[in-house]
């Protein structure tokens, strides 16, 4: 299948993690518990809503701290290279959180190619080339609610000390 | 690259799992935890690197943030799994309809199955939660209410005084309300209504009290759960929107009884036949049955039948199978003829409802 080599590569896990070991232990030389990688993740979540100002409707982002069903969220993940060199076949992935929907054409992030499943994560695709199977045994068109994980892929390297950001909306069940 | 772009082309079928994702229509349930993690994969250099999980301070080091995410809702331990998370709060929102409006009743009907008039009261929050039910008299008059009723009391469900009731999330529950209807006076008369409403209110000490939901307004408590009133307004009881309460008013029309009449006649002797195949000719006796039924909501009293007997006279002796005049079926009273051709009941009680009576006499055609 060709989603393999998206996919991470944890059965080679063992020895990355050892070449991380050493470049870590090699790039800086304070004593640290943490093991660091190339990358630091950053994930937020805040609350959208509407704002009527002057007759026109825009969206505030307020920290998700009061949230009800049928309300929207917003999930931004950030990356940032925090090594000296570049890092390139970047993949994101994120599930969509239990009791939440995918809002349609709402994953969005600069520089990547989005694609989403609908089975777990065992397979990706791009928006409308997903089916599902229904109950009654018929192939359907997935719809954005079917969704059960998003994947970015970013295209080319992600520079040095450089900063990237990816995100979805979710409603609330 | 080339990988990437591949992936166009690629489309997958999935069986859909609807159950993970089935939520109540009242939405997801309060205080449940909604938990998200991204996971990053890269290359350095050509070499694969492990995978980094976020977290909501930044996290870099792959070994960090991989316990694995709680799905029953739970709240996920910060330090191991790093996930991105936030409490849902909860939403007090409710419903009362009035079912059967316009019960029928009578004037003076006592407190009992007669005068039941029905609810429904929804819990449409994402919380069980206990509600107060009160039912009271409408006070304002209109055309849907110009007599009082008394002792409104909930018979269903069945709640020891000073107790709640409780109502899941997204459930619906009936109640029973039934009131004292006031005797006939100028204003309970057929047709009069009376309304009745009932209040249900969301009551945030539980089984017991009547402390009633406050919402938590401007205040947030990001690791805890808010309240959010999110009802509407309902009747004259509920004192508006956003207040944890709600009502809706059921109600009674007066209707007073409703007699149905029927005669029937048989002959059961001529004097050339005898009792076998008796034929109605001079000197046969005549068996009539008068039969009141009253279907109205109220008792019939002081009832009296009368029937003119043309051409023909009271059968006075005992030829017939039975006494000359009686009641046969139901309640008893006494009959006779008053004055020469007309026989006379005397007046008597019909019961409300189902209520029958039957005089039965017998004529003898002259």
């Amino acid at each position: 299948m060709i989603n393999k080599k998206i996919k991470y590569k944890s059965k080679t896990a063992n020895t990355i993690l050892i070449s991380a070991i050493a470049t870590f232990v090699l790039l800086t030389s304070q004593a640290s518990a943490a093991q660091q990688g190339h990358l630091k993740v950053t994930s937020n979540v805040q609350k959208m809503v509407v704002v009527n100002k002057d007759g026109k409707k825009s969206y505030n982002f307020i920290p998700a701290a009061k949230v009800l069903p049928g309300e929207t969220v917003q999930y931004n993940t950030f990356f940032e290279n925090i090594s000296n060199k570049p890092a390139d076949n970047i993949n994101i992935v994120n599930p969509i959180p239990e009791h939440t929907v995918y809002l349609p054409n709402t994953a969005h992030g600069k520089n990547t190619q989005i694609v989403f499943s609908v089975d777990g994560g065992k397979h990706y695709g791009k928006a409308g080339t997903l089916k599902v199977r229904g109950n009654d045994g018929k192939i359907y068109p997935a719809k954005p609610s079917d969704y059960t994980h998003i994947q970015w892929q970013y295209l080319g390297n992600l520079a040095p000390q450089t900063k990237q950001a990816v995100g979805f909306r979710v409603r609330l069940l | 690259m080339n990988k990437i772009k591949i992936m166009k082309t690629l489309t997958s079928v999935a069986i859909l799992a609807f159950a993970s994702n089935s939520a109540w229509a009242a939405g997801t349930a309060a205080d449940t935890s909604i938990n998200n993690r991204a996971t990053i994969s890269y290359k350095v250099s050509g070499a694969d690197q492990p995978d980094i999980n976020s977290s909501p301070t930044g996290n870099s080091d792959p070994s960090a943030c991989t316990a694995a995410l709680p799905v029953d809702g739970s709240t996920p331990p910060a330090a191991a799994t790093c996930a991105t998370t936030f409490e849902v709060d909860k939403k007090i929102d409710l419903t009362v309809t009035g079912v059967a409006t316009n019960v029928t009743v009578g004037p003076g009907q006592a407190s009992g199955a007669g005068t039941s008039i029905t609810y429904t009261v929804a819990n449409t929050g994402n919380s069980d939660e206990y509600f107060s039910l009160t039912p009271t008299q409408v006070a304002t008059s209109s055309p849907d209410d110009v007599f009082d009723t008394s002792a409104c009391t909930v018979t269903a469900p069945v709640l020891a005084s000073g107790t709640n009731y409780p109502i899941d999330a997204d459930e619906t529950i009936n109640v029973t309300v039934q009131c004292a209807i006031p005797a006939a006076s100028a204003t309970v008369v057929s047709g009069a209504q009376s309304e009745v409403e009932l209040l249900a209110t969301a009551i945030s000490t539980g089984a017991t009290g009547t402390t009633a939901y406050v919402d938590s307004g401007t205040t947030e408590t990001a690791a805890g759960v808010d309240i959010v009133l999110a009802d509407g307004t309902g009747g004259a009881a509920d004192s508006g929107a956003r207040n944890a309460s709600h009502s809706d008013t059921s109600g009674y029309v007066i209707s007073t009884a409703a007699l149905n009449v029927t005669k029937t006649s048989a002959v059961v002797y001529d004097p050339i036949n005898g009792t076998t195949n008796p034929k109605r000719i001079p000197g046969a006796v005549i068996r009539y049955d008068i039969t009141v039924a009253n279907t109205g909501p109220a008792d019939a009293t002081d009832v009296v039948i009368t029937d003119t007997i043309d051409g023909a006279v009271l059968y006075e002796t005992a030829q017939a199978p039975a006494a000359a005049c009686s009641s046969t079926a139901g309640v008893s009273f006494n009959c006779s003829e008053s004055t020469t051709g007309t026989v006379t009941s005397d007046p008597f009680t019909v019961p409300a409802t189902t209520g029958t009576a039957t005089m039965t006499f017998f004529v003898e055609i002259q």
